[in-house]
């Protein structure tokens, strides 16, 4: 089954998309997933009052394409999902939801990690958080940067 | 020669989305047309100067060697932040 992708400039609701995708992954004995939030503070501790995410028409939707597809087939998992934001996101709104499913729970915790850690550094997104200090583009932390290596 | 070139994220708010640019004869390459840019544009040369900054042709990435013979348009990827 190919990896589902969806690329969204509208609220994202998790409860119900993963309700979804539980219903979709009949057979399975795992499904693990991760949501992120928007952050309401910055890392200069400035309340965040609006973040937006700039992408690209075609190939953001590609790399999560790719990220997803990667994914599933390096650790043999069933059906997976990955719906990101795109556009206006408020802050403490989800962000983000990656969902993998499989026979065993290691293999869906795995690709959701792998997944996570490969949007965070590579999928074609640019995030800029507003504050009362001013607007800033946030880029991957080291730890980011390490974190994707270790699947190299 | 006339190229359009499409931004993105802080290279966006610094250029706008999309520029036309009179690329100088002497650039061979997107390293050059880079490095023509960072030189007319110091403001940019931060975002520019990335080592993480990546480009597209035709809707594919390509690396910062490729050249400019016959391009239209170049699209410009500062360092990514997804998730």
């Amino acid at each position: 089954m190919s990896p589902s992708c969806i690329l969204s400039n509208e609220p994202l609701d998790p409860a119900k998309a993963l309700a979804d995708f539980t219903n979709m992954s009949e057979g399975q004995g795992a499904i693990a997933s991760f949501t992120g939030i928007a952050r309401q503070t910055s890392r200069s501790g400035h309340a965040v009052s609006g973040l937006f995410l700039d992408h690209h028409s075609q190939l953001t939707q590609e790399s999560m394409q790719h990220i997803a597809e990667t994914a599933r087939q390096r650790f043999s998992v069933g059906p997976v999902l990955i719906i990101h934001r795109c556009g206006a996101v408020q802050p403490g709104d989800p962000i983000v939801l990656v969902a993998a499913a499989s026979v065993h729970r290691r293999a869906a915790l795995d690709a959701v990690d792998f997944m996570m850690d490969h949007l965070k550094a590579e999928a074609l997104f640019w995030k800029r958080e507003e504050t009362e200090t001013g607007q800033v583009w946030i880029e991957p932390t080291e730890d980011d940067y390490a974190a994707l290596a270790r699947w190299q | 020669m006339m190229l359009e070139l499409v931004f993105y994220g802080p290279l966006a708010d610094l250029f706008g989305r999309e520029k036309n640019y009179e690329v100088p004869d002497s650039a061979a390459t997107i390293a050059d047309l880079v490095a023509a840019l960072t030189r007319q544009f110091p403001d940019a040369a931060g975002a520019l100067g990335s080592e993480r900054m990546s480009f597209a042709v035709d809707d594919q990435i390509v690396q910062a060697s490729h050249g400019l013979n016959g391009l239209k348009r170049i699209e410009f990827f500062p360092p990514v932040s997804g998730g």
